[in-house]
This record gives C-alpha cells, sequence and structure tokens, in this order.
C-alpha cells in the first residue's frame, strides 16, 4: 500500500469511526493532523480529558482495527529522565489489573508519553463497545493523572 | 428446438491465463449468427462483472498469470488414465454418446476426454490438460442419474470449459506460493461461486429442462436415487428461503470460503433464470415474464450473502447488506407505515433495498399494521445470534433513512418511528437528526 493508498484507507476507517461516535451520542473532531479522532471528555471537578482514536492496523485477515489512546504523563528523554524502574515496575501492576487496554509509551520525538490504550476490530465494534473503550481509556488516564497529582492532558 | 443451437468456439482456447479468460468473456468466440450464440447469452452477467474486478487488480492478475504458466497439467492425463477409466464408444457406448450429444448442443469443437472414477458421492469436475480438457465424473453419478440428469452435469461441467473458468487457477494461486492478501482470496472465491451460476445455466440449456436440472441438484446433495423420482424445483428452490433466514440469524461471515454456492441457492438461481424472457426465448417451456438483468441483480444479493466484500459494496452503492435485509424490510414497512400510508415511493425504494420477492411476501401477510411492523423489527434482533455491530447499525438506519426521505418529505411520524427503532438498538436520537 502506498503512502496516497494509505492516506485513503485511514481517511475510510476514520469516517466510520466517526459515524459509530455518533450513534452512540459522541460528537469526534478530525485532529489537525489528519489522521486521528479527538473526543474531549469533561470528566467533572474541572478535569477534561481527550481521547484519541485512530487506525491502528489490519488483522492477518485484513479486517481493520482502531486504537483509542488518552495520554496521562509526558515524560522527557534524556539523562536522569523518563520513567525510573519503580514507575515501569508499577505501571506493568497496573496492566495485569486493567479490564481491558493498557498503558503504553509512545514515542513523539523529544518526549514520550504514557497513555492508557486499547484496540478493536473496527467490523465488529457494537456500539456499547466504543462507549466502553472510549470511558474505560479516559478513566483510567484520569485517574492515573490524579494520583499522580497532574492534569496535563 | 433452439437450446440446441450455441456457438462455435475459435481463439480462446489458444490463449490462457487472464487473457485467455477476457477472451472467454466474449471477445475469443465468433458467432456466425446469432441463432448459433445462444450459450454466451444465458451466463450470468455478474460473473463477468466479477472477472472484471480481478483483472482489474494487476497484482492479482499477475499471480494468476504466473500461477497459469507454472502449474503442472502434463500429468493430469496420466494421473487419470491411470486411477480412472476413459469414457470409450466400446466400452460405455451410453455415456459416450450422451457426451457427445452435449458437446454437439453446445457446439463445442475443442477436443476433450471424459473419465469415470470411483466414488461413493455424486461428483464431477472439468480439469485442463495439456492440449485437451478433461471431464470427470464419479461412478456415483453414472449409477445414480438418469440420462437426462447427466445431461445437466455433463453441460455444468463444460459449461466451466466452455466459458474460460479453467484459464483462472484460482484454487492453485490460494494453495501455491505465491501470498494473496484476504480480501483477495475473498474476490476469487466469489468469482468462483459465480461461475457456477454461469456453469448450471449451460447445464439447464444442454438438459432443457428445469424439472430434469432440480432433480439433478437434489439427488446430489441428498445421495439419494429412488426410481422414477422427479424433484419439485419450487419446493427445492424453497428451502433457500429458509436458510437464507438462519444465515441472516447467525449474521456468520464464515461462508466466503465456500468453492460452490449453497445447493439450494443455486437451485433458487436456477429457477429464477428460468423465469426470465431470456429462458422463454430459448428454451421451450420456460414462462418468462422477467427481465434477465433484473433477475441477474437479485441473485448477485442471494450471493452476497456469501461474500463479505459484497455486503461492503452493496452497502457502500445504497442497496441493503443481505445479512441486514430483514432490518430493513420491517423497520422500513414501520416508517412507511408511520403516518398511516404506505407511499408508492417509499414502496419502490423497500422493493430495491430487500427484493421483489421478499417484499411481496411480507406484503400478502395479515399484520399490517405499524405495531406488527415493529415487532417483526425487534424479533429480527431478538433472534439474530450475533449481536448487530455498530457498523451493521450504520448501514440499518442509513438505509431506513433513506426510505423516510423516499417520498421528499419526512413528517414527524416517521422521525418518531425512527427513533424508536434507534432507541431500541442503542442509537442515539443525535444520529436520527444527523442522517435525516
Amino acid at each position: 500500500m502506498n503512502d496516497a493508498e494509505a492516506k485513503k484507507k485511514t481517511t475510510e476507517v476514520l469516517e466510520k469511526v466517526k459515524q459509530i461516535g455518533n450513534m452512540a451520542g459522541y460528537e469526534l473532531h478530525l485532529h489537525d493532523d489528519g489522521d486521528m479522532l479527538v473526543a474531549p471528555f469533561d470528566m467533572g471537578e474541572g478535569r477534561t480529558q481527550a481521547v484519541y482514536i485512530r487506525h491502528a492496523g489490519s488483522t492477518p485477515a485484513d479486517q481493520d482495527v482502531v486504537a483509542f489512546l488518552s495520554p496521562c504523563l509526558e515524560l522527557k528523554k534524556g539523562f536522569m529522565k523518563g520513567m525510573g524502574k519503580s514507575q515501569a515496575l508499577d505501571i506493568l501492576r497496573r496492566n495485569s489489573a486493567l479490564l481491558f487496554g493498557q498503558f503504553g509509551l509512545y514515542d513523539f520525538g523529544n518526549v514520550e508519553v504514557l497513555m492508557s490504550s486499547s484496540c478493536q476490530i473496527l467490523e465488529t465494534m457494537e456500539v456499547e463497545e466504543f462507549e466502553a473503550h472510549l470511558n474505560c481509556v479516559a478513566m483510567v488516564a484520569d485517574s492515573y493523572e490524579i494520583e499522580i497529582g497532574q492534569d496535563d492532558f | 428446438m433452439p437450446a440446441t443451437r450455441f456457438f462455435h468456439r475459435t481463439t480462446a482456447g489458444e490463449e490462457r491465463g487472464v487473457a485467455g479468460f477476457l477472451l472467454a468473456l466474449g471477445m475469443g468466440y465468433t458467432f456466425s449468427n446469432m441463432s448459433q450464440s445462444l450459450l454466451p447469452k444465458v451466463r450470468f452477467s455478474r460473473e463477468m462483472r466479477a472477472c472484471k474486478k480481478i483483472a482489474d487488480d494487476k497484482e492479482l492478475k499477475e499471480k494468476l498469470d504466473r500461477t497459469y504458466r507454472t502449474r503442472g497439467v502434463h500429468s493430469v492425463r496420466g494421473h487419470f488414465l491411470s486411477e480412472s477409466v476413459r469414457v470409450d464408444p466400446h466400452v460405455l457406448p451410453s455415456l459416450a454418446k450422451a457426451f457427445q450429444d452435449v458437446a454437439e448442443r453446445a457446439w463445442i469443437t475443442e477436443s476433450f476426454e471424459a473419465f469415470v472414477f470411483a466414488a461413493a458421492d455424486i461428483n464431477a469436475a472439468v480439469v485442463p490438460a495439456e492440449d485437451r480438457n478433461l471431464v470427470i465424473l464419479s461412478s456415483a453419478a453414472i449409477e445414480r442419474l438418469a440420462p437426462e440428469e447427466l445431461n445437466f452435469v455433463i453441460g455444468h461441467e463444460l459449461g466451466h470449459a466452455l466459458y474460460g473458468h479453467l484459464s483462472l487457477p484460482v484454487s492453485a494461486v490460494l494453495e501455491g506460493g505465491d501470498k494473496v492478501a484476504p480480501r483477495q482470496a475473498m474476490q476469487l472465491m466469489a468469482w468462483k461461486r459465480h461461475a457456477e451460476i454461469s456453469a448450471d445455466r449451460a447445464g439447464l440449456m444442454c438438459c432443457g429442462s428445469l424439472d430434469v436440472a432440480a432433480t439433478a441438484l437434489f439427488k446430489t446433495l441428498s445421495g439419494l436415487s429412488i426410481a422414477g423420482f422427479k424433484c419439485d424445483p419450487h419446493q427445492f428452490a424453497g428451502q433457500w428461503n429458509e436458510l437464507a433466514a438462519e444465515v441472516r440469524r447467525t449474521g456468520s461471515n464464515r461462508h466466503w470460503t465456500a468453492t460452490h454456492p449453497f445447493p439450494p441457492l443455486r437451485m433458487k438461481a436456477l429457477l429464477m433464470f428460468w423465469q426470465t424472457d431470456l429462458a422463454a426465448e430459448m428454451i421451450p417451456g420456460a414462462p418468462g415474464g422477467r427481465p434477465v438483468d433484473e433477475v441477474d441483480r437479485e441473485i448477485d444479493q442471494l450471493l452476497a450473502m456469501m461474500d463479505p466484500l459484497a455486503r461492503e459494496d452493496q452497502a457502500e452503492t445504497g442497496g441493503a447488506d443481505p445479512l441486514l435485509r430483514e432490518f430493513l424490510l420491517w423497520g422500513g414497512l414501520y416508517i412507511a407505515m408511520a403516518n398511516g400510508v404506505v407511499d408508492e415511493t417509499e414502496t419502490d425504494h423497500l422493493r430495491s433495498l430487500v427484493g421483489h420477492e421478499m417484499l411481496a411476501k411480507a406484503l400478502a401477510e395479515e399484520e399490517q399494521d405499524a405495531e406488527a411492523y415493529y415487532h417483526r423489527f425487534e424479533d429480527a434482533r431478538r433472534n439474530r445470534q450475533k449481536p448487530l455491530a455498530a457498523l451493521e447499525l450504520h448501514r440499518i438506519f442509513s438505509g431506513l433513512a433513506a426510505i423516510a426521505k423516499a417520498d421528499d418529505a419526512v413528517d414527524d411520524d416517521e422521525i418518531t418511528a425512527l427513533q424508536k427503532l434507534a432507541k431500541a438498538c442503542g442509537v442515539s436520537e443525535r444520529f436520527v437528526d444527523s442522517i435525516l
């Protein structure tokens, strides 16, 4: 698949996700980069949390997979920066206790972002599942931010 | 009998691979006059469209051509000469005559050989060898099928050869070393099933009777060979309606791997073809009454139940996803009835989505009020084994919105009805507003 085909595919997938969001009662916006959708969440008590939805790839059976991502911590790269061992182990322990989804580190050049995320096959996703993914990653990310005393996202 | 005059084949046999297949779409045959060109006329038009799509996929076309060039046809004849019995006029005179009769009817000038192999099931196939095609029949087919039923089976197999189906080595590509993407595999298997519909029509032309074709299919499927048994084509085709309901209920996409359409679907497709004006023109006794284009479109929709790609295609072009047709039917009637009157434009739109037969059957039911239709929609939802996915709901509600808008005016009752259906399916009212 060349770049133009990949871009077209992403656009098609995001359009379908947008419609599903609409069916679930959510208004999703296309991110400025054009490669993901954004769902802003009001978590109450003045807290907000953003969820990003992007085309994550395809299964071996060529079914499109979408990823729900919600950032919760920005980590600078460099000496004595980034995530320490104890924090990394804490994240792994949290992953084992999550109902679905997981924490993961995403590379953005000079920073890494810790995000809660979950994936779903687009074609088989139900409206309730869409809502569950959206809410779950937002809540997990927001809870973590509360625990570490931040509200950056 | 007009059905005994088909066509001459000229150059298609010399060209192979996808190019040969495209020739077999029509360009490879020369017709001395229209009366000799009947077999290409009955070919399932949607099969040709399916193979055109394959040819348009450069990567897939290259794989098919490469496989065609490298496949081992040289040992095929040797295999059958060693493992089965050649149909020779001195050894099996009646069978040899059946082959000769069908070949003459079909104007087959290419050389082919026939073989019989030992098997308990009724089966047949046509395979390409180096310089000829081989038609192979199981011993059970010879023993259990009446001569005219054999004509259907032989005609079916020769139809595959005549239509150039052997030039597309689908099985070899799928089993070979070239990696085929899942969507390409689905496309190839869908074409194979379309090709069976064409071959069945060739078989029908060669036996000249729907009853005979139905009996041959029935015996093949059931394994029964009751003396003097005649299958009622309508009854056998009726089995498809129940099977279709079952497929819709499960909501499964797993049928795409099948090489052949479900036998009751094949019977239904033959029956539908039998009722076309084209069949009436060519086969004595065929009643006619329906344009073949319309029938081909409906058969294509039936086949789409086995093809996940076709489900997507139809939804994208505004047609109904075949596995969701029941929701469109009952939901559509509920919305159309919401203001007390089912408008003709709404009925026309609904017909274009769910097909003539399904709508006629629903409109013939006793209970024809909005609430009854709503309950039928709910029954369909409850009966479905697999929950409706969000994208399926999107297809349903987009179709229902189109029905509401069919008469260019969406009134409050229709909006309320649509919202009630949406609520039952867990879809937000805002979505209903957005699609209206």
